[in-house]
């Protein structure tokens, strides 16, 4: 199992559906992907915050400063009823496409 | 609207903060990282190290979510003010940049406003572009004649218009305090219905006045202010113009006199026209009508045959020209194209100087720009950081160039420079400030976009950055200095050509002694006077008499004579005339048109008051008034054309007419004596023949009194006016100039746009030298350690000069080259404007050519010679 370099879009739907576990900070939304994904994927963190920014712009997260475990504050991102329904699409038109992969993959003729 | 604005400036703030708390987001990623790590049995230092590694570039994630968060207006605001303290730290370079640009926007600006004043601004009338004004072409007389009254009435009834309205000009002269002669439009009642224009005060002319006894005026906001002082108390006052009473009813709004020559006062015509003058022969009245301007050649084809009809078969044709274009004359609009073209080259020729300045700076920041590539900006970035220093540099610039112009148009209107221009027309409209705006801009973009593009275009992957914008700047710099080269050479060329018609106007000999005349214009009141009942009555005889007698006994005057004045550049009045042997010269006869001469009204001593030769015979006397046998003078050409080789000393004329209209006998005239030929119509009229009348013969009350003074004309001025009053107080003298200030006043536009042009052409070249000289001062100082070794090596210091010499001759030639095709063009369209002087001028393309070239040669020797003595040893420690 290789850690895969993530695409910009690819790695917002994961965002997206990390965050509709629960609301969470960057360094949790780090450690809950490689966690759940048993170390497949993993993010650069230079491009993770970028990222998380840029959803909400979009309005699809929003955030909050919050006191936290140690004595430093967290940025605490939360899904809006938007980015549920674009994690939605986008996860509907991913099992789409990997439906397609595999059945090409596996194809004998 | 406003809440979107409130909107957007909270989220501004809530950005800034969530900015700085980035930092602080990331610091609790690595924190919880480190943690993690030691977890794991790491030392607190490796742990920290592990996590930071791990985390793989906290710079770029910082730049990252600034990236994602900032907008161009938080990266232009940083340029802005990183700008604003780079031109602070500067100010040499940033005064010098500031004034070129004021000059530049600020000529710019103060001939756009006067291009758009007399050119473009709409009159405050309803609908500029639907109104035409009415002109026949007759044979013989000309393109622009007004109709008489019958035609103007064929004009109404055909309903070829939906309304046509009719004006004629006068002059008279308001007494009651100072006298003032001032310009007199008579129109028909629907006049100003037609063109759409109310009355600013009070009201324009109704029903109702018809059957009022009084006459209504309405006068222009000028003559308001100018001799009512905007006193509100004008309307229902009572003035006496001339002959006629009037009574104030309205004020006019501003602009509304720019039609027809400024007129001061608007009167009905049936209230003020004799019926004498409504006859048939008596062109006086142009229409004015609203039409759809694609209807205009189906009316012409339609009045044509009318007004024939009417006025007799010497019209050809009829024209309706738009108002817009009636306004100004076509050589004023000439005019200020020509100086608006002028002022654009200067202007491109500042841009081009400040974009030199710019680029020049290019190398030198060539480092910081390598260090903004490397930590991420994108060329997008850097060119719009660059653009925009530029254009912290042009506003204050456009700020100072519109107060400049402001100060200009101050002064051009009080100096009144380009001819009939109105001060009306120079304010600094919208319009006029829009355009200071859009070239302030412009100018912005036109400086800043070449140095913008050449660092950008600079990329980290072809090696030095700093090279590669120092080769593109040089070339660029080059191809600029060509640029202000040309444009300098055309400049140049069309004020020379422009300067050597004015000398050329200059010495255009009238044919009459200017020097040393003082005229002014008397009218006897019809209070004092009376009115005469017809041709032949003499009452004015001896006030006129009377007046020269005392006139010529002060000191400092040798002569007097009165008449019509000698001076009327443009006019040409043909007269019909009998010759003795019964041939018959008609005025309206294009057979007869060159035979015809044009008729002056002259007094005793004329000709000798204007130091003109009496060659054959002698000029009029005191003697040769009404009771004495009818008496003429005619000129050389005169002579020449119809008594060629015989003395026409003797000979008879008669000047009765019959025709539709105008019909008078009169006694036979014989020709007392021959002058010499004068250009009473200024340089532009070929020498025509022309004959005399003894104004003592046809009395007047309106003349012009000329003097022969001893002293300078404006000495005695005062002296003359003392005696006038003594005479008769009531009679007004005005328009006192001297005769040399009118002659002047004649080729005064040409000669204001010819110094304005000189001015331009200057300026023009003087940039277009320190271009060559800043760009050659860049090339040594960036050879310096190339040169100094070869002055080490032993290189003789004329070899560098020649050196450095030679790339200035590389600007030159090309420069000259495009120059001189620019200058014909340019010289090939100031044809109308010019007197006696060829486009192609080849002395004057040759001063020219050589002047520029003198010019740059000398600006580009003082960097050489800095070359040459360059220090080596001290040059190749730096």
């Amino acid at each position: 199992m290789s850690k895969t370099d993530l695409l910009q879009g690819t790695l917002d739907v994961l965002i997206l559906k990390i965050l509709a576990l629960g609301p969470n900070h960057g360094w949790g939304i780090s450690t809950r992907l490689r966690q759940i994904s048993r170390e497949g994927l993993a993010t650069s963190h230079g491009s993770l915050y970028p990222a998380l920014h840029r959803l909400e712009v979009r309005g699809d997260v929003r955030s909050e400063m919050t006191a936290s475990e140690n004595n430093r504050r967290a940025r605490v991102y939360t899904l809006t009823p938007a980015g549920r329904r674009r994690l939605e699409a986008e996860t509907a038109s991913w099992e789409h496409f990997a439906a397609s992969m595999r059945r090409v993959l596996k194809a004998t003729e | 609207m406003f809440g979107r604005l409130i909107a957007y400036g909270r989220e501004l703030i809530r950005r800034r903060r969530i900015e700085a708390e980035a930092d602080e987001e990331l610091q609790f990623h690595i924190e919880m990282e480190t943690e993690a790590h030691r977890a794991r049995g790491l030392s607190p230092d490796e742990a920290r190290l592990a996590a930071l590694r791990d985390f793989g570039g906290l710079t770029q994630a910082r730049e990252g979510v600034r990236g994602v968060r900032t907008t161009w207006m938080d990266s232009a605001s940083q340029d802005f003010r990183y700008a604003a303290r780079l031109w602070w730290r500067q100010p040499a370079f940033t005064a010098a940049a500031l004034l070129t640009l004021a000059v530049g926007i600020g000529a710019t600006t103060a001939i756009a406003s006067a291009a758009y004043g007399v050119l473009l601004r709409p009159l405050p009338v309803h609908d500029e572009g639907s109104l035409f004004v009415g002109y026949a072409n007759f044979a013989g007389i000309g393109d622009r004649v007004a109709l008489s009254w019958p035609a103007f009435k064929a004009w109404h009834d055909s309903e070829v218009f939906a309304d046509v309205a009719a004006v004629t000009s006068s002059r008279a002269d308001l007494i009651d305090g100072v006298a003032e002669r001032i310009s007199i439009q008579k129109v028909t009642s629907n006049f100003f219905r037609v063109i759409g224009v109310d009355a600013a005060v009070g009201r324009v002319f109704s029903e109702a006045d018809d059957a009022s006894p009084e006459t209504p005026a309405v006068i222009s906001d000028a003559l308001w202010r100018s001799r009512f002082s905007s006193d509100v108390g004008i309307i229902g006052k009572h003035l006496q113009a001339g002959r006629l009473a009037v009574t104030v009813v309205g004020v006019l709004p501003k602009r509304a006199d720019r039609w027809r020559d400024s007129a001061q006062m608007w009167v009905p015509i049936d209230k003020t026209v004799a019926a004498q003058e409504l006859r048939v022969g008596y062109h006086s009245f142009t229409p004015v009508a609203r039409l759809s301007p694609g209807l205009a050649g189906g009316a012409v084809d339609r009045l044509t045959p009318i007004t024939a009809r009417v006025e007799g078969a010497e019209i050809s044709h009829v024209r309706l020209v738009p108002l817009r274009k009636d306004v100004s004359s076509p050589r004023l609009q000439r005019i200020l194209v020509v100086l608006f073209v002028g002022v654009s080259l200067t202007w491109v020729v500042v841009c081009a100087n400040l974009s030199n300045l710019l680029l020049a700076r290019g190398p030198t920041r060539a480092g910081e720009l390598t260090v903004r590539l490397a930590v991420g900006a994108t060329r997008g970035r850097i060119v719009q950081q660059l653009l925009i220093e530029s254009a912290v540099l042009s506003l204050p610039g456009g700020v100072l160039g519109v107060w400049t112009a402001f100060a200009a148009i101050q002064a051009m209107a009080s100096a009144g420079p380009v001819g009939a221009l109105n001060p009306a027309d120079l304010e600094l409209s919208a319009p006029v400030l829009g355009f200071a705006l859009l070239i302030t801009i412009a100018s912005a973009i036109a400086c800043g976009l070449v140095p913008a593009m050449t660092a950008g275009r600079a990329s980290l992957a072809r090696g030095s950055a700093a090279l590669e914008i120092a080769r593109t700047s040089r070339r660029w710099s080059h191809a600029l200095v060509i640029a202000e080269i040309a444009v300098g050479l055309v400049v140049l060329v069309s004020a020379a050509l422009l300067l050597k018609s004015v000398g050329r106007i200059r010495d255009v000999d009238l044919g009459f002694d200017a020097q040393n005349v003082l005229v002014f214009q008397l009218s006897l009141p019809t209070a004092t006077y009376g009115s005469a009942t017809s041709t032949s009555d003499d009452r004015y005889v001896r006030p006129q008499r009377e007046i020269l007698t005392r006139l010529s006994a002060l000191p400092g005057v040798e002569k007097a004579s009165f008449g019509v004045g000698i001076f009327n550049p443009g006019t040409f009045f043909r007269t019909s005339l009998t010759l003795e042997g019964g041939r018959k010269i008609l005025n309206g006869d294009p057979k007869d048109a060159p035979f015809a001469p044009a008729m002056y009204f002259v007094g005793p001593d004329y000709f000798a008051v204007h130091g003109v030769r009496v060659l054959r015979g002698r000029e009029f006397s005191p003697g040769d008034d009404f009771s004495a046998p009818r008496v003429v003078l005619i000129n050389e050409a005169m002579a020449a054309l119809h008594w060629p080789n015989q003395n026409p000393i003797g000979r008879r004329v008669n000047f009765s007419l019959s025709r539709p209209g105008r019909d008078f006998t009169e006694p036979w005239a014989e020709v007392v004596g021959v002058v010499a030929d004068i250009r009473h119509g200024g340089v532009d009229l070929p020498v025509k023949p022309y004959i005399y009348r003894s104004a003592m013969q046809y009395p007047r009350p309106d003349f012009q009194v000329m003097l022969r003074t001893s002293i300078p004309p404006d000495a005695v001025a005062n002296a003359v006016r003392a005696e006038v009053r003594t005479f008769d107080a009531t009679v007004p003298m005005f328009a006192t100039q001297t005769l040399r200030d009118v002659v002047e006043g004649a080729s005064a536009d040409v000669r204001h746009t010819s110094t304005l042009l000189a001015t331009l052409a200057g300026l023009t070249v003087a940039l277009a030298g320190a271009g060559v000289f800043s760009v050659l001062a860049y090339v040594v100082a960036a050879r310096r350690r190339d040169l100094a070794i070869r002055v080490a090596l032993g290189a003789r210091p004329a070899a560098l000069v020649g050196s450095v010499m030679r790339q200035g001759v590389s600007m030159l030639v090309p420069g000259v080259l495009v120059g001189l095709a620019g200058a014909f063009a340019a010289a090939g369209s100031l044809q109308a404007l010019l007197f006696q002087v060829e486009p192609g001028d080849l002395s004057v393309f040759a001063l020219s050519t050589v002047a520029i070239i003198v010019i740059s040669l000398a600006a580009a020797y003082v960097p050489a010679r800095r070359a040459a003595r360059l220090d080596p040893v001290r040059a190749l420690k730096e």
